[in-house]
């Protein structure tokens, strides 16, 4: 099978770092973006199973990018989580108005990005 | 007179002090128990809240008091355990 | 070290840099609103990253501090604050304080014991300037680690995630447990009352001890209830509000991680799927402005269902799942979704397949051992490449293959070739920015300029220019004293300033660019510039010239004596140019790169020093060599090996000395008579030192007195008088101060 594939969008490369290794080590395959602009334009270049997406960004952040991005039709099933250090229920509450399916708080814990990486992209958990 | 009944509701004005304890329970220990007005309560005693939530009126309308609102109302409004 | 933090060292090194140049920046030219803006998002953004990062370590009081320091900028952000210099000292401090932890990660991989202490007088000072908004919630954390309550699972996670919050602000939280006595209320006791009186509830769970009895039993003035609060209120504070009923009252500090502690049952399936399916139920919940944004969140909601459906084992067919998406879609209403999410409170079971094992290797930044590593050998690789001319010949001479020997030439040509390259190559990777080294100088310079009471605007330029990791390694402290030098001597104090008709504030210019295959640094000033008669007479004073010389020198020769050793001017030797590092010091170490250093000043108008560098420099590694009492380097790549050669090995023939390695006949000569030194003529008996080069196809025994080490230098063109000079490929200046004439073989065989 395909090994599915995640996109990692945040201007942090520690994070980036942090959420590919642990991503590959759970099988999937892992891409980077250092921006909202250009996760935007790798996302809307298609292919990901899954984007996982910082809230605070440079250019764009992840709220105008998951909402620009939840404007492609063919885009709306890729579930998106939304990923910041805020934990306020407004930010929440933005998040998924934007288009965001999950929104985690920062330091998210290696086993749970992996297993809800797992459930949101389908992996079968028997 | 922080107690006072008004048909089918029953209100709890300003302070209500320890001593409503048992026209309370009166009030509620009935098969169909009033609904309860809160908000004018600006403080209910502890044995009133152990009547309350032993009782567990159907209906209750939230105190303007923010404490009690906050912290006393999701306990009225929990499904029982 | 831990991958993690080996990224994360350098990227919040750089985040403090651009935080620091920002909050600068911004007192500096504050002017222009949009600019403004930009660089305090910048600012924030830099503080906020580090944060976000930060939490990946055990380094809470780092995380609390940069919180610290992101909620006074967010405030400001906002524009809710103005900057103040004030804020913009304690910012610095606290990045500074940042920097220094990072420092300790590298080193440790953990902070130093009094982190918590040293963190949370800084961010005290920090939320001292945030505007009263939270009651007196401030106040260091409590000491001592505090306790983590068993009770503190009960938690909502928005309960949780509110005190964490405030943990991780530096509050103190405490966790009480309640348990009135039953009689307390005949003591005129009313729990609810005192809980009331707790400055910041953060949490109250109010439940009975026991199960109600049936009405008939129940005495509602026997108390029954237990409570259990969070308050951000300090431990004593607390317990000073419960001195009454202490006896019923548990009052615990929060450790400052309470919360944080990894939850194992958190991470299972059977937890994380009820949350994610809640979490889709929540989102089709929100308000939706109209039909289409409902549509949007229904095909955005379904494409996460259809996954988690397809993976974890819910009791929903594909059919009906389709059949309720489609359904919510034409509608363009989510109650079907939501019907089905009903159907789906059955836990998943069991664990996530194994995880496939690939590290991770990407990696955007490279330390610079490694590339020094790299560069070593590659060094290595040119020398050892040297060895492959003297096989071809052994195969040719020796074992009679000239087939051979034309195949280990044809392969040296390529190594030969690929070991430039990659020489070439490795020296591109060197190239660094001259800010790497102008950072620090806005820094400096403000502090020094509001030390000194001298209004200085620092204006930077080309700093984007590159040359070798080296060369602007080593700048760094050449400049900080001609920045020094500039601020202390060369500025004047305002009023002095005003008298001469100049503006109050003062201009410092710190300029790079590239000319040719040097990179330039000026540092100019519109101080009052070096006068040349004070120079001369200061040098005849210190006992350099007599009148007359110095009577003799021009303008700029006079000016030029900064650079004389034992030379510095009169009122000179402040606590801050001080140190005792005279212009003569920095004129050595730019000397020792290859570069140049001239200083052109105009009296009363301003001076500029300027520092001519080569981009890349030109790495020789000799082998240094004594010979007639002298030190002489000859270039690493041209020596085959060392001998020691038993005096009776050597044979004359027609009057040149001769000896035999390996069959071939070497010619023998003497190193110091090559370079026409007079020297005595060795002891008959002792070994000789033989250096066997090969130069242009020939090779040639050395005999010199000793060998020493061998080293990587800079070579530097002879020049001047000594540039006429044969036999010389260059001079190198060594550490310790002295030259080493670097021979060219070449020319003198």
């Amino acid at each position: 099978m395909n090994r599915k594939r995640i996109l990692v969008v945040d201007d942090a490369l520690t994070v980036r770092l942090y959420c590919r290794d642990v991503l590959e080590r759970a099988g999937f395959e892992v891409e980077e973006a250092g921006n909202g602009i250009e996760g935007l334009e790798r996302a809307l270049g298609g292919g990901f199973d899954l984007l996982l997406v910082d809230i605070n960004m440079p250019r764009m952040d992840g709220y105008e990018m998951v909402r620009h991005l939840r404007e492609a039709p063919a885009l709306h099933g890729v579930p998106v989580v939304a990923i910041s250090t805020e934990a306020a229920d407004a930010d929440v509450v933005r998040a998924y108005r934007a288009g965001a399916n999950v929104y985690l708080v920062k330091p998210v814990r290696p086993a749970q990005l992996a297993r809800t990486a797992q459930l949101l992209t389908g992996i079968p958990v028997s | 007179m922080p107690l006072r009944a008004d048909g089918e509701v029953l209100h709890l004005e300003a302070e209500c002090g320890v001593e409503e304890a048992l026209a309370l329970l009166e009030q509620l220990a009935v098969p169909l128990p009033p609904t309860v007005d809160l908000r004018a309560c600006t403080h209910v005693h502890t044995a009133l809240v152990q009547v309350l939530t032993a009782c567990r009126p159907r209906a209750v309308i939230p105190p303007d008091d923010t404490f009690l609102a906050r912290w006393l109302m999701p306990l009225l409004q929990a499904p029982p355990a | 070290m831990n991958p993690l933090l080996a990224s994360f060292v350098p990227e919040s090194r750089d985040l403090l840099q651009t935080a620091t140049a920002g909050l600068l920046r911004l007192e500096r030219d504050a002017h222009d609103g949009a600019q403004v803006k930009e660089l305090i998002n910048e600012v924030f953004r830099a503080v906020h990253t580090i944060k976000g990062s930060s939490g990946l370590f055990d380094a809470a009081a780092l995380t609390r501090l940069v919180h610290g320091a992101e909620d006074l900028l967010g405030e400001v952000r906002a524009g809710r604050l103005g900057l103040t210099s004030d804020m913009v000292d304690r910012l610095l401090d606290a990045l500074d304080q940042v920097g220094v932890w990072v420092d300790a990660l590298e080193q440790h991989e953990c902070l130093p014991d009094d982190a918590e202490a040293a963190g949370s007088g800084l961010v005290a000072g920090l939320r001292a300037l945030l505007p009263a908004r939270d009651g007196g919630a401030g106040g260091p954390a409590a000491a001592g680690g505090g306790a983590r309550a068993d009770w503190l699972s009960w938690l909502t996670e928005a309960e949780r995630l509110a005190v964490s919050r405030r943990l991780g602000d530096g509050a103190a939280v405490v966790a009480i447990r309640y348990t009135p006595d039953e009689g307390c209320f005949y003591r005129g006791e009313d729990p609810l009352h005192l809980l009331r009186q707790l400055p910041e509830l953060l949490v109250l769970h109010i439940a009975p001890r026991t199960p109600w009895p049936p009405a008939g039993e129940f005495d509602p003035y026997r108390c029954n209830l237990v409570f259990h609060a969070l308050a951000a209120v300090p431990h004593d504070v607390a317990a000073h509000l419960f001195r009454y009923v202490a006896d019923q009252a548990e009052i615990v500090p929060l450790a400052p991680d309470a919360l944080l502690e990894p939850d194992v049952a958190d991470d299972a399936p059977a937890v994380l799927l009820p949350c994610l399916l809640a979490e889709q139920r929540r989102i089709l919940a929100l308000p939706a402005e109209d039909a289409e944004e409902m549509r949007r969140r229904i095909a955005v909601v379904a494409g996460a269902l259809g996954n988690l459906l397809h993976g974890a084992d819910l009791p929903v067919s594909q059919a009906e799942f389709d059949a309720a998406v489609s359904h919510a879609l034409d509608t363009g209403r989510a109650a079907p979704l939501l019907a089905l999410l009903d159907h789906l409170e059955r836990p998943a079971v069991a664990a996530a397949p194994e995880a496939a094992t690939r590290p991770a290797t990407r990696v955007l930044k490279v330390d610079q051992e490694r590339v020094d590593r790299l560069m070593n050998l590659i060094g290595e690789l040119v020398v050892s490449k040297n060895a492959l001319p003297f096989l071809a010949r052994r195969a040719e001479q020796v074992h009679g293959s000239r087939e051979m020997s034309r195949e280990i030439k044809d392969q040296y040509a390529v190594i030969d070739r690929l070991a430039q390259e990659m020489q070439g190559a490795i020296m591109q990777v060197r190239m660094i920015p001259v800010s790497e080294v102008f950072a620090r100088f806005p820094r400096l310079v403000r502090d020094l300029a509001r030390k000194l009471d001298k209004p200085i605007a620092l204006v930077i330029a080309g700093e984007d220019t590159a040359a070798d990791k080296t060369i602007i390694e080593s700048l760094g402290d050449p400049l900080l004293h001609i920045v020094r030098n500039a601020i202390d001597h060369g500025i004047e104090p305002g009023p002095q300033r005003a008298a001469a008709g100049k503006p109050g504030g003062a201009t410092l210019r710190l300029s790079a660019r590239q000319e040719g295959d040097q990179v330039v640094i000026e540092v100019e000033d519109d101080g009052r510039g070096i006068d040349p008669v004070r120079m001369r007479r200061s040098a005849v004073d210190k006992g350099l010239l007599d009148a007359g010389q110095a009577g003799r020198l021009s303008d700029q020769d006079a000016v030029n004596l900064i650079f004389r050793a034992g030379f510095s001017t009169a009122a000179a030797i402040s606590d801050l140019s001080g140190r005792g590092v005279g212009m003569d010091v920095v004129r050595t170490t730019i000397d020792r790169l290859g570069g140049t250093i001239g200083v052109a000043s105009v009296v009363g108008r301003g001076t500029s020093v300027r520092l001519s560098l080569p981009l890349s420099m030109a790495i020789t590694r000799v082998m240094t060599v004594e010979a007639g009492g002298t030190q002489f380097g000859i270039p690493m790549e041209l020596i085959a090996e060392t001998v020691r050669l038993d005096p009776r090995r050597v044979r004359t023939i027609k009057h040149a000395q001769t000896f035999v390695l390996r069959d071939e006949v070497v010619p023998l000569r003497r190193l110091a008579d090559l370079l026409g030194m007079a020297t005595p003529p060795p002891d008959a008996d002792a070994h000789h030192a033989v250096l066997v080069v090969r130069v242009g196809g020939a090779v040639i025994g050395l005999v010199v007195d000793r060998f020493r080490e061998g080293m990587d230098v800079i070579l530097k063109p002879m020049d001047g008088v000594l540039a006429g000079l044969r036999g010389y490929a260059g001079t190198a200046l060594l550490g310790d101060g002295s030259v080493l004439l670097v021979l060219d073989l070449k020319e003198l065989l």
